[in-house]
């Protein structure tokens, strides 16, 4: 009889993946509007049914109860390349604008739920940098089980104008070569918006002027994707550029590059951070918006940076990257404001069930 | 001719005059909170240095000859120290090019970073070379004062190896002996040194006390040939170094990441009878408590890894620092193995192991008196107290929030550290 039991115990478990969780804390950071001090939230089925000062407690659910606590919407990666396949796009200097990230994904990629246990809860993987056009991105989350879902499978048209992609023949520098690129490419799409646009690689002075042309030519809207170590950093005109991404931010940069977010924000132009994970960690996604507040950022502002401001980057801000009733319950609670480095990161919710941070993986 | 030397001394003072106060023989900083050490309450005081030295910490501290500053409530505090870090060297010298002795190995033009350091609150720091460095050796204590080079304080102040540092780079266990046979070496060499060094200081008692025999011997028989004083036996400044660890009066700084380093280290340190400082400690977790029982000081760079490298350390665990203190570990803190922060990042780093769960107290502590003992000098730095060196921050708030001090204070020199959140 008890090992019925315990049976029917473990059908529940399965059938109800995410069980009902209230999470009530001292500040809750809503990513839009104003935050919640203090605040609560109710999560059922993965979703957020309720938020606001106080929420209703459905029998059975888990509490979650830190009058202290931080709470933040899971944190955005704006570009990495993890649950990516090998072999499949690794042609060097090829033309793949037809391949797509979220075709072809390795569910088991360990360096995901490593991310998850960092507050990475959503992330953007790019095919490999040395295809001139690379394919479509994939806007991907981890999930609390193990695996990945797709958020947005096409998170827009990946252009490399990274040095290891192109040939001297083939110069992205000649207008030849970027007419080349757009040959037998789909841009009406890329225009309309029905994806995110285009996604220009760069990580030098040189590339960013080839990535003007490019964008010119295409006439789609562009997320640039600048590399914060660059010899020189032209900020690209705000009409052609819906927003930056900049990473990986480390405080050993130059000084001279620690002031890149300050700069681009003041610029008008919208900011978010991205890893290169697996190259660098899930944790150096906050410590770059750490760095950022270092070096003349406001806190909140940089903090959006790593969520609505991200979700809206990568199209997907209807379902992440914010607390509001129907989004998805994603979220980080801390034992103070996230980007105090000192900082303790207490729970990730992913889909409204708690990550295990100790995991090893 | 006294003009121009007028006009010399301006021009070259003009880049400091709005940075430095004048150097005077006495400081009296009046009306400040002081925390004496981290973890202690504040009490209101004056503190009045000379030259390098807290003269006196008290209530109402006068000196005819002082040079007055008006704290108005201000705290004074112990400036940090980093007890570990290769951003003083020669870019050459980083990338593992030079010779083995740091202090020989400054910058001497580093003025941008020296300021970096000041305004992260950092006023002493240990050069050491970086761990992909091979030729490891004496580390060097230095003050981050207003030049454009650190002012070394101690020339001398331990000496590091690696233990298995090399091990993704050679091949396996024969590079973690050798690296092992490197360490004894050295000790034994040292005691080979103290022998000798024993042997020619009886040698010349004997001989200074047979001198007068010998005039007389020779006044006699002026064929007799004369003898040569003993000759005190000579000692490369690394071999000297190594003395002093064997005296006990400097630490063995040893580099040991995975857990049969760590054991091997703590077993030559106990066997040699030296004060041990462990730097890296990735799996430390795993033998805290050996670390406690041998009284060993363990080093830890930042608890995020950013890169991996072919000197890959074990996967440093959560909650590393936490778990050593609990089990009664000192720990500090170093930007020797801290892979993408840069010499500012000191406080950074203690504050991302609170983080992890470390007492902020606890990381206040290891980058003020628990970094000063692993420098081999806990009895002259990290606290504020009559008697040892002046070398404070002047802060608005003793804590770990990125907030940049007002000043620092070295002796009795005041550098600004400028407005700033």
């Amino acid at each position: 009889m008890r090992g019925l039991q315990a049976w029917l115990l473990v059908c529940c478990a399965a059938a109800l993946p995410a069980q009902d969780l209230v999470v009530r804390a001292g500040t809750i950071f809503t990513g839009e509007s104003s935050a919640l001090t203090p605040g609560a939230i109710l999560i059922t089925a993965g979703k957020i049914a309720s938020i606001g000062k106080e929420v209703a407690q459905p029998e059975g659910a888990t509490i979650i109860d830190l009058p202290q606590a931080f709470v933040a919407p899971g944190f955005i990666d704006c570009g990495t390349s993890l649950a990516l396949k090998r072999g499949s796009a690794e042609d060097e200097r090829a033309f793949l604008p037809n391949y797509r990230v979220a075709e072809s994904l390795n569910l088991d990629d360990p360096a995901v739920l490593r991310h998850l246990q960092c507050g990475v809860t959503t992330f953007l993987s790019l095919p490999p940098d040395t295809n001139p056009l690379a394919g479509r991105a994939a806007v991907l989350s981890g999930s609390p089980r193990g695996g990945v879902n797709v958020l947005r499978a096409d998170a827009g048209l990946v252009a490399s104008l990274r040095e290891g992609a192109w040939t001297r023949e083939r110069s992205v520098s000649s207008l030849v070569g970027a007419l080349e690129a757009f040959e037998g490419t789909e841009l009406e799409g890329l225009r309309t918006g029905s994806s995110a646009g285009l996604l220009l690689l760069t990580s030098s002075g040189r590339e960013l002027l080839a990535a003007t042309k490019v964008q010119a030519l295409a006439q789609a809207p562009a997320i640039w994707f600048l590399a914060a170590d660059a010899d020189e950093c032209v900020l690209p005109a705000k009409e052609t550029a819906r927003a930056i991404v900049l990473g990986p931010v480390l405080p050993a940069l130059h000084d001279r590059h620690l002031d890149l977010p300050r700069t681009i924000m003041a610029a008008g132009h919208r900011l978010a951070f991205q890893t290169t994970a697996p190259r660098h960690g899930g944790a150096t996604l906050r410590l770059a918006a750490i760095t950022a507040t270092q070096h003349g950022v406001d806190r909140d502002d940089a903090l959006r940076a790593l969520t609505h401001t991200a979700a809206e980057v990568l199209g997907v801000a209807d379902r992440v990257g914010s607390l509001a009733s129907g989004k998805e319950g994603d979220l980080v609670i801390f034992d103070r404001h996230p980007l105090d480095a000192r900082a303790r990161l207490l729970y990730v919710v992913q889909d409204g069930a708690l990550v295990d941070l100790t995991k090893e993986n | 001719m006294r003009f121009a030397l007028a006009l010399f001394a301006l021009c070259v003072g003009m880049p400091f005059a709005g940075l430095v106060a004048q150097a005077s023989p006495q400081l009296l900083l009046r009306g400040a909170e002081v925390i004496r050490s981290a973890g202690e309450a504040p009490i209101r005081a004056d503190v009045l240095i000379e030259n390098d030295t807290i003269l006196e910490v008290g209530r109402d501290l006068t000196s005819a000859s002082a040079v007055v500053r008006e704290l108005n409530g201000q705290i004074i505090a112990p400036a940090f120290i980093d007890a570990g870090t290769p951003f003083l060297l020669d870019e050459a010298a980083r990338r593992g090019a030079a010779g083995d002795l740091a202090a020989e190995l400054l910058t001497s033009e580093n003025a941008a970073g020296l300021k970096r350091m000041r305004s992260a609150g950092i006023g002493l720091a240990c050069a050491d070379l970086s761990p992909a460095n091979d030729l490891r050796g004496p580390v060097t204590c230095t003050a981050i004062t207003s030049g454009t080079s650190p002012t070394v304080k101690e020339r001398l102040a331990g000496i590091t190896f690696g233990l298995g540092t090399r091990l993704v780079n050679n091949a396996g266990r024969q590079s973690r002996s050798a690296d092992a046979q490197n360490v004894q070496g050295a000790i034994a060499a040292a005691r080979r040194y103290r022998k000798s060094i024993e042997k020619f200081e009886k040698d010349l008692k004997e001989f200074e006390s047979k001198a007068g025999e010998r005039a007389k011997e020779i006044e006699k028989d002026k064929t007799k040939e004369r003898k040569i004083a003993p000759r005190r036996p000579r000692l490369e400044e690394a071999q000297e170094c190594m003395l002093r660890v064997i005296d006990g009066a400097l630490p063995l700084r040893i580099e040991a990441n995975w857990r049969e380093d760590i054991e091997a280290a703590l077993d030559l340190a106990t066997k040699a009878n030296v004060k041990l400082v462990l730097l890296g400690a990735g799996e430390g977790a795993l033998v805290s408590k050996k670390i406690a029982d041998a009284g060993a000081i363990v080093l830890l760079p930042a608890p995020i890894r950013i890169e991996s490298s072919p000197l890959e350390a074990p996967r440093r665990q959560a909650g590393l620092a936490a778990t050593l203190v609990a089990a009664g570990v000192r720990v500090g803190f170093t930007t020797v193995g801290s892979r993408g922060f840069r010499e500012d990042s000191l406080p950074l780093i203690a504050a991302l192991h609170v983080g992890d769960g470390l007492d902020e107290t606890s990381a206040l502590r290891g980058l003020t008196l628990v970094a000063a003992e692993a420098l081999g000098a806990g009895q002259r730095y990290g606290r504020v107290e009559k008697g040892r060196a002046a070398l404070l921050q002047v802060v608005d708030k003793f804590e770990l929030g990125g907030a940049r001090p007002r000043c620092m204070v070295f002796g009795t020199e005041v550098v600004e550290c400028g407005e700033g959140k």
